[in-house]
């Protein structure tokens, strides 16, 4: 589903292929992947890792990119933490927001201030990768990474 | 891939971006933003999200007119550009007609109208427009809804296009 609000114009096929195919290239923890069709109206990017925090065996971003430049990276785990880096108009929020783990529901300012779907995918990894290498779903929205 | 997954930044979003250069050409950055820039834009302001300089940005921008995906625009303060919407168009036909098959483009385009249809009957109005006037700035399922119509009522007129060369191609073949 969408978790998109606000007047985001339509879903982009071809940005989620570049989403995609950038998980691919940097992320060796991508098990699957399922992108829809093309013309499929309710488009999503589905990608499942292979490692999860704590106990979780694995988690799986559910990614929506507009033409708008407006997105949602939504990661979730069976029985684990949930978590979301958004960009829409929103009017509890800043419109680049994050939804806190463990359960995304609380809204803070996100991290990531870059726009362009090239540069956001490469951030979101980062900050989950970060994140996860230290096992603390709290670091995820953090803009730097300290030695 | 990356080699070090315990990477060190100060602020992730340079970090991104410095990867994102390492890993393109400039030529490539430019044909990147030009393509999704659907407003008339200065060079400068397309160098700047490119991450190129000016005059780089210029020569790429006049060779991508030259060849069609690119509309240049004078205007009193000096150029502007954006993507070439037709060729915008005819490359979505083209990854439609390799993607689906007549049939499928005829069966889709039914199903996306009917999606149409039920998000119309739903909510009682006649464009995501009207749709976006009275939807409460909460109402998830709504917005979700509005979006769905938005992306239904641009891949059905894509559906159309793609559907129309099939058809003409029959004609010229």
């Amino acid at each position: 589903m969408s978790y998109l609000a606000g007047n985001t114009g339509p879903i982009d096929y071809d940005a989620l292929q570049r989403v995609r195919d950038l998980f691919l290239e940097h992320e060796p923890l991508v098990t699957h992947h399922d992108l829809g069709d093309r013309l499929d109206p309710q488009l999503e990017l589905a990608i499942s890792v292979d490692e999860g925090f704590g106990d979780s065996p694995r988690g799986r971003f559910d990614i929506v990119w507009t033409e708008r430049d407006y997105y949602h990276f939504h990661y979730t785990e069976a029985d684990g933490i949930d978590f979301r880096f958004d960009r829409h108009p929103e009017p509890h929020a800043p419109e680049k927001h994050f939804h806190e783990p463990p359960s995304a529901d609380r809204r803070v300012a996100s991290c990531i201030e870059v726009e362009q779907v090239e540069i956001v995918t490469r951030a979101v990894l980062k900050c989950w990768r970060t994140a996860l290498n230290r096992d603390d779903p709290s670091l995820v929205n953090t803009q730097s990474n300290p030695p | 891939m990356n080699p070090d997954p315990i990477e060190e930044y100060d602020d992730v979003n340079e970090a991104a971006v410095t990867d994102w250069k390492r890993e393109t050409t400039t030529r490539e950055r430019i044909k990147l933003v030009i393509t999704r820039t659907t407003e008339p834009t200065p060079a400068s302001k397309i160098a700047e999200k490119a991450r190129a300089s000016k005059p780089v940005v210029r020569d790429e921008l006049n060779e991508l007119t030259e060849i069609g995906l690119v509309e240049k625009i004078d205007g009193g303060q000096g150029a502007l550009y954006k993507r070439n919407d037709q060729m915008y168009i005819y490359q979505q036909v083209v990854k439609l007609h390799e993607e689906y098959s007549e049939d499928e483009l005829v069966e889709t385009l039914q199903e996306l109208k009917q999606t149409v249809q039920e998000i119309r009957t739903r909510h009682g109005v006649e464009s995501p427009a009207e749709l976006a006037q009275q939807l409460d700035p909460d109402d998830q399922d709504g917005w979700e809804d509005h979006t769905t119509w938005q992306t239904a009522q641009k891949n059905l007129y894509l559906a159309k296009a793609a559907i129309s060369f099939y058809d003409a191609r029959k004609v010229v073949a």
